[in-house]
């Protein structure tokens, strides 16, 4: 009893609900914290059960929380010049997201995030990648086939700018409120990684799925530096190589039912469209050119994206 | 030269009490018209959405921090404590001088304990300048100065009913 | 339990034995477990606006609470009283069918059983006691009991608490409570129609056909309300909170335009109400986000998980033993509390155990509301006999059989979630 009164706790929160792959890889990092016998007690909060979505950032900062799974918005709220990670089709992929993180860009952010907001990130994941879906079918080539279609998408200027490039009017609403909303027709459709579509049983209310794949995210598994710091380098390599598995994990899982899902839709009768994706990137360049956001984004960052393989 | 004393203190009081209560019909003006913005508002909203097709992202976020701002300017000034929402089982049925007691022994145990905390949530209120309301971009440490403002007036609240306990006439202001 | 809980709840419990307002004893109890816990006593703050700057549904409340505030004060509730008893006031017993029936439709729209009671209840209770028609007891009697059905039917501002914390659809809450409110008043009135044959209570001479159509008339508009209020909602005109809005407007428009029963002066005072009742249910859900905080904290729901688990309680059983702990506790707790602080802890439990969330939060509802019906305690009993003067004993006496008719309902709803969920799927809902 002595021994466990002595363990440090180390809490993580997160926004995803239990059964997400986030959450799951969470009780993975628990684990792996707690056979290497190091003297950490990992503990994890899953939907947002201990802090809110959107306000871990200052929990961590202030010393209240010790880990959060944390996004380029959060980061970008602070740190303007990195909000190119929330601009739509800056990843191509999975793996040209994976291959930016994993190389310098990838070491400049955490660098970044490390100095100037005080959050170590000790690896990224996979959030999915969202996609639009839609209550009525519609023949959807090009932005503009879009147009008038009542988006639900989360508030924020990112994501005024991000519904621009998709050629939709967003509408702020909370995620419990969607399916009522979708069901009623007071929106006509809402975009979100396949995974959430899934779990929010919205292919009840919905008839399509447009393969918009406008945003791929990444996660972070970040950490609190002053409470990183006081780690000894066996505690921290510890808690580090338990993240980087749980990451992995998260994403094998998020990628293989990715797939899966595309079939249970379209054997559900949704139409699942892929679509090419050339006028949208090319409307993308076009909006974000011209707003606000960009101008404070790290110049040359875009093209040094773009040319990662 | 006693009764002149006590004359003047009672008259003192009046204004006083007269002034309180002048603020206070003003934070009830203020609470009203912020009530009737967000009736405003949300049909705004939905007609502008109708009509326009436009979702007047805005007015979710104006409406929640007005909402927010009634809440607690109100709970800091205009509620009294007997209206809110109380276990009064056991005050109900004690006799006079016991209500002033349990009175006291409530401010005393709760307000010392806000009291006592008080600096710290000033302190966490002004660490969120570095947070911002996600639409109209609003600084967090404006947005939420209102918790503090409410824990603050309910602090003088409560001294000021200590006050009026102490003294001979308490029976009156039970 | 930690030193943390034990805090927490000592200093919770003793501020409200102290007659402290529930609120701001939570809040201080919040403090002082950081403080005993050495966290931030700033996470009172972060938890408190950060829990109310996310729960844009919680903007529905006031403006319900404004609707039913200003029905209250333009004197249209007599309206529709005037037209019930036109209708009914014919058969024996027919006032306390009316009560039944008005207190169904029109309350649980200001978040307060206790309130509703205030309202409608004590209009209805002044109205069947009027030249002695009725029993004083039975009057008061069928007053409390009648307004444990509100919140069941739509507009219900604990069901939006409620969809809150289990995040589940409003609207599938909404169309859920439907068939149990309704059971539960067919219940209720068949109960009254016994009694009142037995007891030989007295009928209306009712009114010419000629006498009841402007009546009709004249009560037509308010009577709409909630079938307006649910077609704007599954019509997709407009979410629940922005109905609540349009619900309002209305209110406003007939008060101001139709009836010209209140003038602005009024508006304003209704509007002060308002402000004030919000401000106490904020405070309180304030208390509740701190104390929810406390207690994820300290694992208290996977504790219970874990406890209930290796007890290996067939999930019948904790809804039954569900039951009888929200019927003791709203004997002495106001509903809003109950919500805002026990539920959150038994929610987790009833999805690990498989329950359907929705069904869960239809029994919770009709507990929590009998419960505060239920004799020696009942907060509702003794509202009402406070403001009708009618002993309390007296109240006592009357209420048995309607308890125990509403209780048999609300086993039928728990163990036959069909009944329950039949609504919501037949409205597509994925529960
Ligand atoms: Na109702
Ligand atoms: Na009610």
């Amino acid at each position: 009893n002595q021994a466990a009164a002595a363990d440090i706790a180390l809490r993580i929160s997160c926004a995803a609900p239990p059964s997400d792959f986030l959450a799951r890889s969470l009780e993975t990092f628990k684990a792996s914290i707690a056979s290497a016998k190091v003297g950490v007690v990992a503990e994890a909060y899953p939907a947002s059960s201990l802090f809110r979505q959107g306000t871990e950032v200052p929990a961590l900062q202030r010393g209240n929380l010790e880990m959060s799974t944390m996004t380029t918005f959060e980061v970008a709220q602070q740190l303007p010049e990195w909000g190119l990670f929330n601009r739509a089709y800056i990843f191509r992929d999975y793996t040209h997201m994976r291959h930016v993180f994993d190389g310098p860009i990838g070491a400049e952010y955490r660098k970044a995030v490390s100095d100037k907001m005080g959050i170590e990130i000790l690896a990224t994941a996979y959030l999915g990648t969202r996609q639009v879906n839609l209550r009525q079918k519609r023949d959807v080539k090009t932005p503009a086939d879009l147009a008038g279609v009542k988006m639900r998408m989360p508030a924020g200027p990112e994501w005024l700018v991000l519904g621009r490039t998709l050629g939709v009017s967003p509408v702020p609403l909370g995620m419990p409120e969607v399916y009522l909303a979708l069901k009623t027709g007071t929106i006509d459709g809402q975009e979100n990684p396949l995974s959430i579509l899934n779990a929010a049983k919205l292919y009840e209310v919905t008839q399509q799925v447009v393969l918009t794949s406008h945003l791929v995210q990444p996660v972070f598994f970040a950490i609190a530096k002053p409470f990183w710091d006081k780690l000894s380098p066996e505690q921290k390599k510890a808690v580090s190589e338990a993240a980087v598995t749980a990451a992995r994990e998260n994403d094998e899982g998020r990628l293989k039912d990715e797939a899966e899902i595309v079939n249970a839709l379209k054997a559900k009768g949704l139409s699942v469209d892929a679509i090419d994706l050339a006028p949208f990137r090319t409307l993308a360049d076009k909006s974000y050119a011209g707003s606000d956001l960009a101008k404070d984004w790290n110049a040359g960052l875009l093209k040094r994206v773009v040319e990662t393989q | 030269m006693q009764s002149e004393n006590a004359m003047t203190a009672s008259a003192d009081r009046g204004a006083w009490q007269k002034a309180i209560r002048r603020a206070q019909r003003g934070v009830e003006i203020l609470c009203n018209l912020l009530f009737v913005i967000v009736f405003v508002v949300f049909l705004y909203k939905v007609a502008v959405r109708h009509t326009a097709g436009d979702a007047v992202a805005w007015a979710d976020e104006v409406t929640v921090v007005l909402f927010i701002w009634i809440i607690f300017l109100a709970n800091g000034f205009l509620v009294e404590d007997r209206r809110q929402i109380c276990f009064d089982l056991v005050d109900r049925n004690l006799p006079p001088q016991g209500r002033r007691i349990v009175a006291v022994l409530r401010i005393l145990l709760l307000g010392g304990i806000i009291a006592w905390s008080l600096p710290a949530a000033f302190d966490y209120i002004l660490f969120l300048w570095r947070e911002r309301t996600p639409v109209m971009l609003w600084r967090l440490d404006v947005v939420y100065f209102c918790f503090g403002i409410f824990l603050a007036a309910t602090l003088v609240r409560w001294a000021l009913r200590l006050f009026e306990l102490s003294r001979s006439d308490w029976r009156n202001r039970l | 339990m930690t030193l943390g809980l034990w805090v927490l709840a000592a200093v919770f419990l003793t501020g409200a034995v102290l007659g402290a307002p529930m609120g701001l004893a939570m809040l201080a109890a919040g403090f002082a477990y950081l403080a005993v816990t050495h966290q931030d006593p700033g996470l009172v703050v972060d938890q408190t606006m950060n829990g109310l700057y996310n729960n844009y549904l919680l903007l529905a409340i006031p403006l319900f609470i404004f609707v039913a505030n200003l029905m209250n004060a333009s004197g249209v509730l007599e309206r529709l009283l005037l037209l019930a008893q036109a209708l009914v006031g014919r058969f024996r017993g027919g006032l306390a069918h009316v009560n039944v029936v008005s207190n169904l439709v029109f309350s649980g729209m200001s978040g307060s059983a206790v309130a509703d009671a205030a309202g409608p209840g004590l209009i209805v209770a002044r109205m069947m006691t009027r030249n002695g028609r009725y029993p004083a007891g039975f009057a008061a009697a069928t007053s409390a009991v009648a307004a444990t059905l509100g919140p069941l039917v739509p507009p219900s501002i604990p069901m939006i608490f409620y969809a809150l914390i289990a995040n589940v659809s409003v609207g599938a809450m909404f169309l859920a409570g439907v068939v149990p409110a309704v059971a539960s008043a067919g219940a209720m009135m068949l109960a009254i129609a016994i009694i009142a044959r037995r007891r030989d209570f007295p009928a209306e001479k009712p009114p010419t056909w000629r006498a009841i159509g402007p009546i009709f008339l004249r009560a037509l508009p308010p009577l709409a309300l909630p079938g307006i209020l649910l077609g704007i909602i599954y019509s997709g005109i407009a979410t629940p909170t922005e109905a609540a809005a349009i619900a309002a407007a209305y209110a406003l428009v007939l008060a101001l335009v139709f009836y010209r029963s209140v003038g602005l002066a009024q508006v304003y005072d209704v509007i002060s109400d308002t402000v004030r009742q919000t401000a106490s249910i904020g405070l309180i859900m304030s208390g509740a986000f701190v104390f929810n905080y406390a207690v994820a904290n300290e694992n208290v729901p996977q504790l219970l998980r874990n406890t209930l688990v290796a007890w290996n309680l067939p999930p019948v059983a904790f809804l039954l033993s569900v039951n009888v702990l929200l019927l003791l506790l709203a004997v002495a707790i106001d509903e809003i509390t109950i919500l805002l602080v026990i539920v959150p802890l038994l929610v987790p439990v009833a999805e690990g155990l498989g329950i359907n969330l929705v069904h869960f939060g239809v029994i919770i509802m009709m507990n929590m509301m009998v419960g505060l019906a239920l004799p020696p305690h009942g907060l509702l009993l003794f509202v009402i006999s406070g403001l009708t003067g009618t002993p309390i004993g007296a109240i006592f006496r009357e209420t048995p059989p309607f308890i125990l008719t509403l209780i048999a309902v609300m086993l039928i709803a728990t163990l036959v979630p069909g009944l329950v969920l039949w609504l919501p799927r037949l409205f597509n809902f994925a529960v």
